[in-house]
Order: C-alpha cells, then sequence, then structure tokens
C-alpha cells in the first residue's frame, strides 16, 4: 500500500508531489496525455507565446507602415518552447524527486483503492488532480460542423481567414486578439449583454473597445442557435447569421470527475466539480483534490499551490487553507486585464464602509511614455483598507502581485502611498489610485 | 473565406447607457444594482430615471 497516490499530472499535481518529497514520502504519480497537463501543452504557454508573437508584429506594422503579420508557422515555432518547458519543468523532475510514475487512465474502485491499466493501487491517502477540459455546449448541428478549442486552436491544422469565437471571458478574449493579430477576421459571439460578465463593469466595458479597436466584431446578448455547413461554417443565432471558416469554442471548462467517485464516496458541488472543505479534503476523510478539477477558479499558480497546501493536510493532518480573496486573475491581451479581491459591488455587501477611486492609465507617466494610454485602475477599499484592485492596461499582470500582497496583509490606502515606487512604472498606478483617495491625482507634478 | 456577418448590425453596437443610450467608457460609466443586476449608465441621473421608470410600472 503507498502513502500518497496522486492522480492527474498537471500544475497541482506535480506541486503535490514535490510537498510529498518535502514531507519524505514517496507519492504514486497517475497521469495519461502528455506529462505536465494543461498549462504547459495547451495552456498558459503555447497561447502567451502566441499572444506574444502577435504583440511583435503589431510594433513591426507600427514601426515599418507595412502590414505584416506573423505566418501560420509561428504556431509550429511555439511546439519548440513548449516541448523545452515541458521537458525542464515536467519531465526532468520525474527522475529528480522521488517518486513512481503510471501512466494510465485512474478509476475509484473502493474508498481507498483506484485502478489503472488493470492493476488496483491501493493508498492510505489520494490527491485527485485531473484538472479540467473543454465545455462543449449542445448546439444543434455542431458536431457535424466540426469545431475547435483551446488545442485545436493553438495547433491549427490549416491556416485559415476567419474565425468565429463563441464565448466572451478570458479565453475567448485571448484567442480572438492572438487570431486577429495573425490577420484573421473575427467575431466574437457571446450569451450574456457583456464581455467579461463577472469583472468590473469598467473592465468590461474597456475589453469591448479594446476588441473592437483590433477590429474584432463584438455581438453580445446573443444566443447561438445552431450550427451547418456552407461556403464555410454558419453560425445561426437570434440575431442572424455569421459564416466564417472555422468555430472556436470558449464557451468555459468543466471539471474532469469521471473516475468512479461513487465507489470511494466523493460528492460533487454546485459546479460540477469535485466538493472540497477549505482544507480541500473530499466527503471521503483520506482523499483531497486540487485545482481544475475543483471547478473554481481555474489558475495555474492556485492549482499548485493548492496541490501542494492538499498534500500537507493529507500528509501531516494540517489544517492550512488559502485565502482566495487574494488569488489574483489575468486576461493576457495587449492591453492586459488584471484583478484581484472584491469588485465594488461585493465590498458594497460587507459591512464597513466602502469606496472607491478609478485613475485612468493616461494619468500615468509611463503610460504616456510607452504611448499605451488605454485603460484604467480601480482600487475598492472596506474602512480604508485595500480589499479589490482591478486594472486593465500595459503589462499590468506585472503588478497584480503586489495588490495580493496588499490585499493578504490589510494594506491601508496609507502603506500603499507612502510606499515609494519607481518612477517611471505602470505598477505605480498602485500607489497613485490609492492617493487618488486623498486627492485629485490629475493636478499633481509626476512624482508626489 | 473573409468573415461573413448577415447579423442585424444594431446587436453588435458597443456598450451603452442603459437609459440614454450615450456610448460609455471606462471614465464616465455609473453602475447600479437594480433588482439583483447590475445596470450600466452614463451618470446617476439615468441610473435615478431607469429606477423610477422600473418602480412606476
Ligand atoms: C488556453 C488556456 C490558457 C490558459 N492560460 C492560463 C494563464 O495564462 N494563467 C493561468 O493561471 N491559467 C491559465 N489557464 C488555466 C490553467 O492552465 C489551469 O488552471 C491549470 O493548468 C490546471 O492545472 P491542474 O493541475 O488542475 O489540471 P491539468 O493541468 O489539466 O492536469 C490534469 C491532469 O490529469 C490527467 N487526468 C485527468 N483524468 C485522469 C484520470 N482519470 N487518470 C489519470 N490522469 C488523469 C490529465 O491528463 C492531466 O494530465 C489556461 C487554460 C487554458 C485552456
Ligand atoms: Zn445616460
Amino acid at each position: 500500500m503507498y502513502k500518497l497516490a496522486i492522480i492527474g499530472y498537471g500544475a497541482a499535481g506535480f506541486a503535490g508531489m514535490i510537498k510529498a518529497n518535502e514531507l519524505g514520502v514517496k507519492p504514486v504519480l497517475i497521469g495519461k496525455g502528455e506529462v505536465g497537463g494543461t498549462c504547459v501543452n495547451v495552456g498558459c504557454v503555447p497561447s502567451k507565446r502566441m499572444l506574444h508573437v502577435g504583440e511583435i508584429y503589431k510594433v513591426a506594422r507600427e514601426v515599418t507602415g507595412s502590414e505584416v503579420y506573423p505566418e501560420f508557422a509561428a504556431f509550429r515555432e511555439k511546439d519548440l518552447l513548449v516541448q523545452e518547458m515541458r521537458k525542464t519543468k515536467y519531465e526532468d523532475l520525474l527522475s529528480y524527486y522521488d517518486v513512481e510514475l503510471i501512466q494510465g487512465e485512474a478509476r475509484f474502485v473502493s474508498p481507498h483503492a483506484v485502478k489503472v491499466n488493470g492493476k488496483v493501487i491501493e493508498a492510505e491517502k489520494f490527491l485527485i488532480a485531473t484538472g479540467s477540459s473543454p465545455l462543449v455546449p449542445d448546439i444543434p448541428g455542431i458536431g457535424e460542423a466540426g469545431f475547435w478549442t483551446n488545442r485545436e486552436a493553438l495547433s491549427p491544422d490549416r491556416k485559415i481567414d476567419s474565425l468565429v469565437v463563441i464565448g466572451g471571458r478570458a479565453l475567448a478574449l485571448e484567442f480572438a486578439q492572438m487570431y486577429r493579430r495573425m490577420n484573421v477576421d473575427v467575431a466574437i459571439l457571446q450569451r450574456s449583454s457583456k464581455l467579461i460578465p463577472d469583472w468590473e463593469p469598467e473592465a468590461s466595458i474597456e475589453a469591448r473597445r479594446i476588441m473592437e479597436k483590433e477590429g474584432i466584431t463584438v455581438v453580445t446578448g446573443v444566443r447561438v442557435k445552431e450550427v451547418r455547413r456552407g461556403a464555410g461554417k454558419v453560425v445561426v443565432t437570434d440575431k442572424g447569421e455569421v459564416e466564417a471558416d472555422e468555430i472556436l469554442l470558449a464557451t468555459g471548462r468543466k471539471p474532469n470527475v469521471e473516475l468512479g467517485l461513487d465507489n470511494a464516496g466523493i460528492s460533487l458541488n454546485e459546479r460540477g466539480g469535485i466538493r472540497v472543505n477549505q482544507e480541500l479534503r473530499t466527503d471521503n476523510p483520506n482523499v483531497y483534490a486540487a485545482g481544475d478539477v475543483l471547478g473554481g477558479k481555474m489558475l495555474e499558480a492556485l492549482a499548485g499551490r493548492q496541490g501542494s497546501v492538499a498534500v500537507e493536510n493529507a500528509l501531516t493532518g494540517s489544517h492550512k487553507t488559502i485565502d482566495e480573496n487574494a488569488v489574483p486573475q489575468v486576461i493576457f491581451t495587449q492591453p492586459n486585464f488584471a484583478r484581484v479581491g472584491l469588485t465594488e459591488v461585493e465590498a458594497r455587501a460587507k459591512e464597513g464602509k466602502m469606496e472607491s477611486r478609478v485613475l485612468p492609465m493616461s494619468s500615468v507617466a509611463k503610460a504616456e511614455i510607452l504611448d499605451a494610454r488605454d485603460g484604467f485602475v480601480k482600487m475598492v477599499t472596506l474602512n480604508g483598507k485595500v480589499v479589490g484592485v482591478h486594472a486593465v492596461g500595459e503589462n499590468v499582470a506585472e503588478m497584480i502581485g503586489e495588490a495580493s500582497l496588499a490585499i493578504r496583509l490589510g494594506a491601508s490606502v496609507d502603506d500603499l502611498v507612502e510606499t515609494v515606487h519607481v518612477f517611471p512604472t505602470i505598477a505605480e498606478s498602485l500607489r497613485l489610485v490609492a492617493l487618488a483617495f486623498r486627492s485629485d491625482v490629475s493636478r499633481l507634478s509626476c512624482c508626489v | 473565406m473573409k468573415l461573413n456577418l448577415r447579423i442585424n448590425p444594431e446587436a453588435s453596437t458597443g456598450d451603452k447607457c442603459e437609459t440614454c443610450g450615450k456610448p460609455l467608457t471606462s471614465e464616465n460609466l455609473y453602475t447600479r444594482r437594480i433588482g439583483g443586476q447590475v445596470h450600466y449608465f452614463c451618470c446617476s441621473h439615468c441610473a435615478d430615471a431607469f429606477e423610477k421608470n422600473q418602480h412606476c410600472c
């Protein structure tokens, strides 16, 4: 019998494996598909590389005044990066750490055993870290017409000239910009009335403006009724039709929970993910779960942290939890969208005095220097303490970590004002928006 | 193929104030939660007008 079995070898599984070794335990790591899971193979890494390629060519067009766009070969070139990172960040670690690897699909056959490749594996404790898969909505004709998910969109089998993106959240925006910057005509069809509807309203508004500025068609409040083949692929909606070479489904992701959970006495939550308590323990006291399979915020760094905390709790009986309020989130379009903590509406629902300030990026010296004035930074406070930061702007992904720390440590507006920031940086916008609680920032000289 | 958009152009216009129809930006945006939903306006007066309208009928 093993001390610990980890199912899934993505971010959460690997973090759990490393934590187990730190605690002197050799786990068995069970996974299927490419080692490393979603992030390195078909998620964050390849998508961020392709967005970066688009950014370089945008600069090239501006500098040369000529219509240069990346070739589709760039999708194959990014595979080199994926292979390299998969090797150094995942595969090589399997020989560095003390771990037994089993490749195959695991299914629970009892509360303390799984079956893999016909073999039963028993363990004292389990970590389920099986991730998520694209959610394919039930649209008549979609199966026959064919469609892309993130996997195909990151390794297209052919060059396309037009793309319909169904969905209007993070992945939809990233892929829309990625393809638009490959000189592909792009339309976004979003069911709700706003893009990124669960972000601050200012961010939703900016999202639409920025997408439209790129030349992307945005249709919101639209219901997709059917998909059929025409000259290309026709998406029939309640507002008319759109026809394009390809359709990308960016309609969300569903947790991978088809692993005989009933046999282990593990139930699901209302999001269709595995139900866990604050300590990431499932209904079965010997089984923990982490990452996308929980059906909550689906983020690489959060999955890793959860994997680590879950294994520590499982192996030592500790009661660690994760402060979800300080978990930052980013959409890596240009400009970036970044957020952490409460929205204004959420903060208003809490007890205490809620205040908020919005500072346009155009008031930030570095944004002027970079000629990147799009966006804003918004700070939400409760009784003077920072509880939320929401930003749209060039490279704001790089500063949201500071905002997370501020929230985690219970920093006040004054703490940020009194912290000298580097001039000129976009990160300075955090101090400036804090200053906006005290004075009119548009009337201040550069460094006050 | 080029994108072939056979969609009501009304459907693809930008975000607008829900009362007066003025185009919204992150700078003129004013939101208010009315009837459990966040509504988008250009100013507090437009939000008041929207709220009043909701109540009277
Ligand atoms: C296109 C895209 C872009 C993204 N960009 C970002 C980003 O920029 N930043 C960010 O923070 N997040 C991003 N994400 C999200 C991020 O990739 C995920 O949150 C993260 O990878 C989840 O890690 P995980 O360990 O939970 O799951 P995964 O990495 O998916 O790993 C799950 C593993 O479990 C295996 N498995 C599943 N079922 C079984 C079974 N029954 N038996 C054995 N093995 C099994 C799978 O094969 C896989 O290897 C992106 C996601 C996508 C799709
Ligand atoms: Zn108005």
